[in-house]
């Protein structure tokens, strides 16, 4: 699996390759600009762009163009510090996957990869399996060992977001966004994560699952695989 | 009152008076005239009548060209000089009193001195001035129509210029794109104007676009070293070998990026709609939106045990989406951050005025201050201060009215969208 990151941060560009590397152990190149970017096109195959809009050379948007002319199927994601309805609508349009808006969780990231990268592999109908869980983004269905398991809508996203970051800390702020998306800036209100956590557990260990989820005191969770 | 108005105004005005001044020096003029000329004639007669009763004519039957004769007998004052007057007498045949001009003499023969007051009539003269006055009303009449038909064609044709150039600055929105377009007229004054007018709105025009272009970049320079702050942190949480308390502060330093980077754009979402950068509008069915806002804060009323009591009837507004979004947003997640955790949120929408409630106690400050920047109630952590502050930037953006009413322990914010929607009436 090939990503490659266009994104003229040194320092933005560097967290984001070691997440991903550390987490799903994702190659991931980087351009600091379209010139780079376009010559490491050429060069391999790629499933994945992750694509700043803003770049010292020209709109990442040019990029997208060419890559969608040449008829590659790779996943493209945006990530553009202008959260602007303009910028956002016209990067769909010509054919990004996904926009998000800096700054962002890396987790979030990292989650939105994982997801648009099954969703082209499998298009769009796969179960994914990790050990005794099975799970449908598709139906949002949950199986343990082959035993349907009733989870809410929130409790399957983040059991979906844990997964998709195995073996990271994730952030509870991180979890309450990725539930509640801008709505949440309310510090307070950061007690729903830990009762739907809480809750997510008790179904899991109930069902017969592994108790993989292991609460990081003061900061978060992480979904522990080792 | 339209400048055409006001100058056919003065000069009607001013022509109706000027001519009452000049038809009045004009009917003294002509009177003085006529008077002098009867007067002559008066005296001619007297002449005549003299010369005659010289040659032994008897007084009773003289002949002349006067209206009446009247001799008096009694003579009071001999030898005084001939007096005219003017004085009016009985007309039988008329059955009026007509205005004459007399002339009074004395005259002295043998038989003693005697008065003789010669009249003649005015009537004829008084015809003629009446005559002259009507038809020099008539030409005023006539004069004036046509200095007001005259000033109406050459006020359309030289102010023509004038009025296009109006026209294009009413319609013009330095906001869109293309500049100031204004058509040369033949007069250098508008020229001047137009010339002047034209500088202005380029001026205006480009400091505009660098305003506009100085908050996208502040927008961009600011978020990314925050993402940078922000994603160094995650990734520092990865690490093995981090103990407890550094973990702990990591996470702090996470959270409050989070939150330096909401109030950035915070501050630069009030930046742009002071700038009106939010221009585009559409139709939207205000019912749908709403419960599309619940649907969106579901996680966050959930966890605040809430229940969302709404009554929603029709109602279709015209405004800018992302506008309407954040209004909304923040009026539910202030009801969610201050409401009593466990009661009721109230959201009802009807004849367009949509009212959000929540219970809580009295706001600890007073009332003017609430919809002030970074007036925090209730101790609660994390918000940013400035949510009311942008529903009231919305608000006077759209010239609608937000309200905030505390009553036995619920406040309601109430926002009237009548005034930029109302019921869609469907066929």
């Amino acid at each position: 699996m090939r990503v490659l990151l266009v994104e003229d941060e040194k320092d933005l560009a560097g967290s984001i390759v070691s997440y991903l590397k550390t987490s799903e152990k994702i190659d991931c190149d980087h351009a600091i600009n379209l010139e780079k970017a376009s010559g490491l096109c050429d060069l391999y195959d790629y499933d994945c762009f992750i694509i700043d809009i803003g770049l010292p050379d020209g709109s990442g948007l040019d990029l997208i163009k060419q890559i969608k002319n040449n008829n590659s199927q790779a996943g493209i994601i945006i990530i553009s510090a202008r959260d602007s309805i303009d910028d956002r609508v016209s990067g769909l349009n010509i054919g990004a996957d996904d926009y998000l808006v800096k700054p962002f969780h890396l987790s979030e990231l990292n989650a939105r990869i994982y997801s648009l990268l099954r969703r082209l592999k499998f298009e769009g109908n796969s179960v994914f399996v990790f050990n005794e869980i099975s799970l449908d983004p598709q139906s949002h269905e949950v199986k343990i060992n082959n035993t349907a398991l009733e989870l809410t809508k929130s409790e399957y996203n983040i059991l979906y977001y844990l997964v998709s970051n195995k073996n990271q800390v994730i952030s509870k702020t991180s979890i309450a966004e990725h539930l509640a998306g801008d709505y949440v800036d309310v510090m307070d209100s950061l007690d729903f994560v830990y009762l739907h956590i809480k809750n997510l557990r008790k179904k899991l260990l109930k069902a017969g699952c592994k108790d993989y989820i292991k609460t990081i005191y003061g900061v978060g969770y992480k979904f522990l695989t080792e | 009152m339209k400048l055409l108005s006001k100058t056919s105004l003065l000069i009607i005005t001013g022509s109706i008076f000027i001519f009452w001044i000049g038809n009045l020096v004009f009917f003294r003029i002509t009177r003085e005239v006529i008077n002098e000329h009867i007067n002559n004639e008066l005296m001619t007669q007297m002449a005549g009548l003299m010369t005659r009763l010289n040659q032994g004519e008897t007084i009773s039957n003289l002949p002349g060209s006067f209206d009446q004769i009247n001799i008096i007998e009694t003579n009071i004052h001999p030898g005084q000089p001939p007096v005219l007057s003017d004085t009016v007498l009985y007309n039988a045949s008329q059955q009026k009193f007509i205005a004459h001009r007399a002339l009074r003499f004395s005259y002295n023969s043998d038989k003693g001195s005697r008065d003789i007051i010669i009249y003649k009539s005015l009537l004829s003269s008084d015809a003629l001035i009446e005559r002259i006055t009507l038809l020099s009303v008539a030409l005023l009449i006539v004069f004036i129509i046509m200095i007001y038909i005259l000033n109406r064609y050459i006020f359309t044709n030289i102010w023509s210029a004038f009025s296009n150039s109006l026209k294009r600055l009413d319609v013009y929105d330095f906001n869109k794109p293309g500049g100031l377009v204004l058509p040369v007229s033949e007069i250098a004054e508008f020229d001047r104007l137009n010339k002047v007018l034209l500088e202005m709105a380029d001026r205006i025009q480009s400091d505009y676009k660098s305003l506009k272009e100085l908050t996208a970049n502040t927008s961009h320079e600011i978020q990314t070293p925050l993402a940078i702050i922000r994603n160094k942190a995650e990734l520092l949480l990865q690490s093995e070998n981090l103990s407890e308390t550094d973990l702990e502060t990591v996470s702090s330093i996470l959270n409050t990026t989070g939150r330096l980077s909401k109030l950035n754009q915070s501050l630069l979402l009030i930046a742009k709609i002071e700038n009106k950068q939010f221009e585009e509008s559409e139709e939207i069915d205000l019912k749908d939106a709403l419960e599309t806002y619940i649907t969106n804060l579901d996680v966050l009323i959930n966890a605040g045990g809430f229940s969302i009591n709404s009554e929603l009837d029709n109602c279709t507004i015209r405004m800018n989406h992302m506008l309407l979004d954040v209004l909304i947003s923040n009026l539910l997640k202030n009801a969610i951050t201050h409401g009593t955790g466990g009661s009721d949120i109230g959201v009802r929408l009807k004849n367009c005025i949509v009212e959000i409630s929540n219970q809580g106690a009295p706001l600890p400050f007073s009332e003017d201050q609430l919809f002030k920047r970074f007036i925090k109630g209730s101790g609660k952590e994390g918000g940013t201060g400035i949510g009311l502050e942008i529903v009231r930037k919305i608000c006077n953006y759209y010239r609608i009215n937000v309200k905030h009413i505390y009553s036995e322990g619920t406040h309601s914010f109430r926002v009237d969208f009548s005034t930029i929607g109302g019921l869609k009436i469907e066929d």
